[in-house]
């Protein structure tokens, strides 16, 4: 027979052995230290019992704490935001649903508070353009991993923008999908108005300026053959009347003010279709200006209009397309001549000024009224005179020295008043060595 | 190195005569039952015995004489050394304020070229033992081993005192530094108790006094634990030590035990710091981790040791009050794991110095300390 530790402990304090009777003193002494043993187990037993009864209640009054701030911090999240929000965990059951998702699904707070997933499903299915297997799709993917987009159309005309991501712990245990939804209607239907008009927009751009292209150069080649065979008459030896002769004069005027507006138009059109090839090179602005004003000179003489140039002798060259130049220059100086009354003043000028060289024409002339100033470069639109006559030209000139101008990197600027004169001033990029032509 | 053990019981010594081992160099360790400070006759024979040694002690939870523990005797070793000196100092120690300055006064008094080991005897109601500790490592190199324990009454908190010169003393605090280069000393300190519930924080306290524990009364929470126990308070809240750690993810804890309860106060006076802001758990006995810290315990203090020697065990009386009948099966484990021959004193205290391992001393609770003495030939 085996004892217990203690039990032979026990016997040997009290005096007795395990294979002989006791005496009564030993007898008695060995009873009392077991009955002390039984009570020490008993008290053991009552302090283990009493501490994991009082440490279970506190670890879960501990837990109801957590719980109800993890709760509450998730609800104010879920209403502060700006989506609608349903939270679903593994088991199906509705963790937390926002006030927006209720009003966007029309859901009453009753359902959500069931806590049943199914149902509240029912609600968002029913909005479904095509209902059928959007519920069995729906469950496929709730305890998945994937994350989804996906902009939802619904029956009602709404479009939904929906986010769906799984909740995990950070050992990767799916505990969750939290779901947000969010209106873009409004915002949808704006961008798909905006696309179309811009398409409409670029597609009716595109059919004018094929036929303009296309028109001028048909125009332009019968116009040669009616200018240069009026031209032939004029200079030729056949004998003609005077009335016959005035006829002709003014069918070459006509015809040539003709050729001009297709030039301008063709011209316009290739730099609105982005067909203009500029050949960049270092152009000295005082020969520019001073070949344009030899140009405009006899205009000039028959309007009874000085025109003088003032070139800073050390004006840098500007980088441009001689030919565009040219254009810009004749342009701006033919129009102040046009826009100036007999015994004015058209003065060209050009100064340096950080990096740029700015080249101004000034007129004494009728000047622009402030409110015609925005329609000042558009095609087509001429501004009324004051006299309320028709002005000469093709009304493209201005549209297409701006478009030339702010081709070259440049820009186009004018000062006006009424009755005193009208000043334009361009401002080209300086030519400089070590910047590509 | 000459060594005795013996024992006053049932109003005799256990020897016929003293052993003949008085000199400068022994140190005479006596721990006795709280009441023989009423009897100074007893205590007086011994002194008189041991004129020109050193001689030691204190009050006990219980006295440990080799393997046997009891409640009403003296339990006494004599060690007379060969090439060991000794000195003996000694502080009066009134409030747990004083605690770190009382050890600086030790050390100061012990420090010496070739001072090896000191162990130390509290008087052990409001002593704040972790300041205590502070104060002694604060004048001493770290070489030197410290060990030592609290003063213990009973599980009846109500007196305690140390032998010094001779006499029972109260509010004091004695030392012995042992110098000399052949002394040997080993250590070993082992709990033995799991931490279970909540960890709480410590919401007020002062010093060694704790007030509250998340905001609620402490005493409120240890008289709920202890249900129908509570009345045996506050022996009783030894079943639950307190386990601190100085912030939720520090791996090092220290353990407290209770030493008092103030109800008007709804106060609880711990052996050592509980600082306002750490974490607290309660722990609770395993009761065969006790026995096998106790052990492991022993196992850390023997490492090169001659004989004899002689085996100091200092245990928590906390772990006799959960031990009970069965409280011998730890004196009885460390001594297995000493080598054979080796002779123990010891008793249960209010509190335990020890190094962890090896280290700077500091106030232990609820663990089983071995301080190993021995004599290089």
């Amino acid at each position: 027979m085996t004892l217990h530790p203690l039990l032979v402990r026990l016997l040997r304090k009290a005096g007795a052995a395990p294979d002989a009777a006791p005496t009564l003193e030993a007898w008695q002494e060995l009873l009392a230290r077991v009955s002390r043993t039984y009570q020490e187990a008993d008290q053991d037993r009552y302090t283990l019992e009493r501490s994991i009864e009082i440490s279970g209640r506190e670890m879960q009054g501990l837990y109801q704490n957590i719980k109800r701030q993890s709760d509450a911090v998730l609800r104010a999240t879920l209403e502060a935001a700006n989506a609608a929000i349903i939270v679903v965990d593994r088991a199906r059951r509705v963790v937390a649903a926002n006030r927006q998702f209720r009003e966007m699904w029309n859901v009453s707070e009753e359902l959500i508070a069931a806590g049943i997933h199914r149902p509240v499903l029912e609600r968002v299915v029913a909005f479904d353009r095509d209902p059928s297997g959007s519920l069995q799709r729906i469950d496929r993917i709730h305890d998945s991993m994937d994350t989804i987009r996906r902009e939802l159309d619904l029956s009602d005309g709404r479009a939904i923008d929906l986010f769906s991501a799984p909740v995990r712990l950070p050992d990767g245990t799916f505990v969750a999908r939290v779901t947000f939804f969010v209106d873009c209607t409004t915002e949808r239907r704006a961008a798909q108005q905006i696309e179309r008009a811009r398409q409409a927009a670029e597609a009716a751009s595109r059919a004018k300026s094929m036929f303009v292209a296309n028109m001028s150069h048909e125009l332009r080649t019968p116009l040669n053959a009616v200018i240069g065979l009026a031209d032939l008459l004029l200079v030729g030896q056949d004998p003609i009347t005077a009335r016959q002769r005035e006829y002709l004069e003014s069918i070459l005027a006509s015809g040539r003010h003709l050729l001009d507006l297709v030039n301008d138009v063709l011209d316009l059109a290739k730099v609105e279709a982005g067909k203009q090839a500029l050949e960049l090179e270092p152009v000295a602005a005082r020969d520019a200006i001073v070949e344009a004003v030899a140009a405009l000179e006899p205009l000039a003489l028959q309007r009874g209009v000085a025109l003088t140039n003032d070139v800073a002798a050390d004006a840098p060259p500007v980088r441009a397309d001689r030919r565009s130049l040219r254009q810009i220059l004749y342009n701006l100086i033919s129009n102040a001549l046009k826009f100036t009354d007999r015994d004015g003043r058209v003065q060209v000028s050009a100064v340096a000024r950080d990096g740029h060289v700015a080249i101004a024409v000034a007129d004494t002339g009728i000047g622009i009224a402030p409110e015609q100033l925005p329609r000042l470069y558009r095609a087509f639109e001429q501004l009324d005179l004051p006299t309320g006559e028709r002005p000469e030209g093709t009304g493209l000139g201005l549209a297409l020295t701006k478009r030339l101008v702010e081709l070259h990197g440049g820009t186009i600027h004018v000062t006006s008043r009424l009755g005193e004169g009208t000043t334009f001033t361009v401002r080209m990029p300086a030519f400089s060595e070590g910047h590509p032509a | 190195m000459e060594l005795a053990t013996f024992a006053y019981t049932d109003n005799a010594w256990s020897c016929p005569v003293f052993p003949a081992l008085d000199s400068p160099a022994t140190l005479v360790i006596a721990f006795a039952a709280p009441a023989y400070e009423d009897r100074p006759g007893v205590l007086g024979e011994l002194a008189a015995a041991y004129p020109r040694s050193v001689v030691i002690g204190c009050s006990t939870a219980g006295e440990i004489d080799q393997t046997r523990i009891r409640d009403d005797s003296i339990a006494v070793a004599v060690v007379q050394f060969a090439a060991t000196r000794l000195r003996q100092a000694h502080v009066r120690l009134a409030s747990a304020t004083e605690s770190r300055a009382a050890g600086g006064a030790l050390a100061a008094a012990l420090a010496g070229d070739d001072l090896r080991a000191v162990l130390v005897l509290s008087e052990g109601l409001h002593v704040n033992g972790s300041e205590l500790a502070r104060g002694i490592n604060g004048g001493l190199p770290e070489h030197v081993v410290v060990t030592g324990g609290l003063a213990g009454d009973g599980a009846r908190f109500g007196r305690t005192w140390v032998l010094a010169g001779g006499a029972p003393q109260r509010d004091a605090v004695v030392a012995v530094g042992l110098y000399g280069e052949r002394l040997r000393v080993g250590h070993g300190s082992q709990g033995g108790w799991d931490t279970f519930g909540p960890e709480r924080v410590i919401t007020r306290s002062t010093g060694n006094v704790l007030y509250e524990l998340d905001g609620r009364p402490a005493l409120a929470l240890y008289k709920e634990y202890l249900g129908e126990r509570a009345a045996e308070l506050p022996s009783s809240a030894l079943l639950f030590p307190l386990a601190l750690r100085e912030h939720a993810g520090a791996e090092e804890r220290v353990v407290r035990t209770v030493l008092a309860v103030d109800e008007s106060a709804q106060s609880m006076t711990f052996a050592g710091d509980v600082p306002k802001g750490w974490y607290a758990k309660l722990m609770r006995a395993n009761f065969d981790r006790l026995i096998l810290g106790a052990q492991a315990a022993g196992a850390a203090a023997m490492s090169r040791h001659e004989q004899p020697a002689l085996s100091i065990a200092i245990s928590c009386v906390g772990r006799r009050l959960v031990l009970g009948e069965r409280t011998e099966e730890e004196t009885e484990a460390v001594l297995e794991t000493l080598p054979a021959g080796t002779a123990q004193v010891g008793f249960y205290s209010y509190g335990e110095l020890s190094p962890h391992l090896s280290g700077p001393c500091d106030l232990h609770n609820q663990t089983m300390t071995l301080t190993l003495l021995s004599e290089a030939l």
